[in-house]
């Protein structure tokens, strides 16, 4: 026993020591089998809470790096999320009608790709052949009246003159001039047009005027932005004497042929008689978000050189061939004709009034749809003449409402 | 000085090694091959009359230590295990021509620096040498692993010796 005890002391190291070794070779060996004690590695709660501190205070001293790693990540994810913008030109679903409790019947363009009937996908891939756009059932294939859907790549909100940017040019057959709608309503009208790119006047604009009539009763106005707040606009040229009601549609009403009747522009929000007016100063909620905007379509018009033509020749005592397609041409940031067309009737009402015939007043009246909108909602000079036009009329025995709106749609009827 | 307090102060030595080399100085790195492992100064700088069993049992818990934060599984352990035990042997090595005193220790100012450098290098190579191959499990790749040693012998030493030179007292001759 006594040599025992000697020899263990005498080899105390090497036997210690060939013990720790085959302990550490056996936890070294075992070290990747899911049999380990979870003690033994960085994860148990001490290790594991000693680590996330060095790593936070590690991290610190390299924010930078870090911050380059996550805008590198960031790059590469929101290239995966979002396709080069040709692509996804059309929504991913098309409103095609509406049910029986009045709400947007969708239809789906793309199928999920797990969807592995042939027959359905060939079903609903199958494009509509009429799109819901603002309330209005729109032929999507008509070759006279085309529609280009785009996609919004670009949009304002905030100024006084607020443009898109759609996806879609002259390549797709864009072409400036053209009225822009959205699924929820009017948008805007082309402003100009490059090969693949396309600058769009919103309706948010200073100087936009959409030709609009409430649905319920057909009263024309036009539909003006004063500013401010993206979700309202302006329904002007309302009669006094009409009654409104809240929530009442405006829709196009299809005069200056941008767009088609019944588009829904807004719903009335609020009116106010105002003392020294003979027209409702009426609010409008704007049927677009333009906040969330993200698929239009661009409408193509008819042809209407004929109509504008005839038009011209209607409203002009003297043949100024040259001067009133130009001044058509010119309104490059008019969305409707309403305004204007209202601003040469009464300019003619003017003249029949008071017998002046000079060419001069007539070419001015003439010209008035092509700058009028600039002059209405800049209100200074040209509203006051008009106005004072509209408060004279009255004035010398004539309702207004008659005699504004036959006037007015005298020389549109034929178109 | 009690034995209590000598306990309490290799614990605290402990305690710092381990906790600079998990915090700070494992996480450098020199030309991407070779680490500084620091915690080795712990097993080196033990009292020259500690025995053989202690110094064992010291080598494979700090050992273990750096194979909980590094999840190594037991290879530092069995590392540090084969550092302690032939800590004794490179001592008996280096002995000088009248022996070990009382008050010697591990000591660059004490000692002189031939006599630290052989037995730093020495011992750090052995165990560095054990380590990386032990690592590697194989020979397959030996210019890398040497290498990849050879820095980091380097690099261990001379942490090491920066150490020694920053916080070991001062105390030349022998009393």
């Amino acid at each position: 026993m006594k040599n025992l005890v000697a020899f263990l002391l005498r080899y105390q190291g090497i036997m210690l020591f060939v013990l720790l070794e085959v302990a550490s070779f056996y936890l070294f060996l075992t070290n990747s089998s899911y049999q380990r004690a979870a003690f033994l590695n960085s994860a148990n709660a001490y290790a594991g809470a000693v680590l996330a501190r060095r790593t936070q205070v590690a991290d610190y001293f390299r924010l930078g790096e870090l911050n380059q790693q996550l805008l590198a990540d960031n790059a590469r994810l929101r290239q995966q999320l979002f396709p080069p913008d040709r692509a996804r030109r059309e929504a991913d679903s098309l409103p095609v009608g509406r049910d029986t409790l009045g709400r947007l019947v969708f239809r789906q363009l793309r199928p999920k790709p797990d969807s592995l009937n042939i027959k359905s996908q060939a079903l609903s891939t199958k494009k509509p052949d009429t799109l819901l756009l603002g309330g209005a059932r729109l032929p999507a294939h008509n070759p006279t009246y085309p529609l280009i859907p785009a996609r919004v790549i670009n949009n304002m909100l905030r100024s006084v003159d607020n443009y898109l940017t759609l996806n879609v040019g002259l390549a797709d057959g864009v072409e400036p001039g053209l009225g822009v709608v959205s699924a929820a309503g009017v948008v805007g009208r082309v402003k100009a047009a490059s090969a693949h790119y396309a600058t769009v006047t919103s309706l948010l604009h200073s100087k936009s005027a959409v030709a609009a009539k409430i649905k319920r009763d057909g009263t024309f106005g036009s539909v003006i932005w004063p500013g401010e707040d993206y979700r309202y606009a302006l329904l002007d040229n309302i009669p006094r004497q009409n009654r409104l009601v809240a929530g009442d549609s405006v829709v196009t009403s299809g005069y200056n042929a941008i767009f088609p009747e019944g588009v829904l522009v807004g719903v009335v929000e609020s009116f106010v008689k105002e003392p020294d007016k003979n027209f409702w100063t009426v609010r409008l909620r704007l049927g677009t978000d333009f906040s969330r905007l993200t698929y239009v379509y661009v409408m193509h018009k008819p042809p209407r050189a004929e109509r504008d033509s005839l038009e011209a020749a209607a409203l002009a005592p003297e043949p100024l061939p040259a001067r009133a397609p130009k001044a058509a041409s010119a309104a490059g940031v008019k969305l409707g004709g309403g305004g204007g067309a209202g601003a040469a009737a009464t300019g003619a009402a003017v003249g029949a009034a008071a017998g002046a015939t000079s060419a001069k007043p007539a070419a001015a009246t003439r010209l008035r749809p092509g700058t009028q909108p600039t002059t209405k909602t800049r209100p200074a000079p040209g509203v006051k003449p008009a106005s004072g036009t509209r408060t004279s009329a009255p004035a010398t025995g004539q309702p207004a409402a008659p005699v504004f709106t036959p006037k007015r749609r005298l020389p549109r009827m034929p178109g | 000085m009690s034995g209590v307090w000598i306990i309490v102060r290799q614990l605290l030595r402990f305690g710092l090694y381990a906790g600079v080399q998990v915090l700070l100085i494992g996480q450098l790195s020199l030309f991407g091959l070779g680490w500084c492992l620091l915690y080795l100064g712990f097993v080196l700088f033990l009292p020259l009359r500690t025995p053989v069993a202690v110094q064992l049992l010291l080598g494979f818990g700090m050992g273990l230590v750096m194979d909980i934060s590094y999840d190594t599984g037991g290879l530092h352990a069995a590392a540090g295990v084969l550092l302690a035990y032939l800590r004794p042997w490179v001592l008996r090595l280096l002995t000088p021509r009248d022996g070990y005193d009382a008050q010697d220790s591990v000591n660059v100012h004490q000692m002189g620096y031939q006599w630290f450098l052989v037995y730093l290098l020495l011992l750090v190579s052995l165990h560095h040498l054990a380590y990386f191959f032990l690592e590697l499990g194989s020979f397959r790749h030996p210019l890398l692993t040497l290498s990849r040693a050879g820095v980091s012998i380097l690099f261990t030493s001379t942490a090491l010796l920066i150490v020694q030179l920053l916080f070991f007292p001062v105390r030349r001759g022998r009393e």
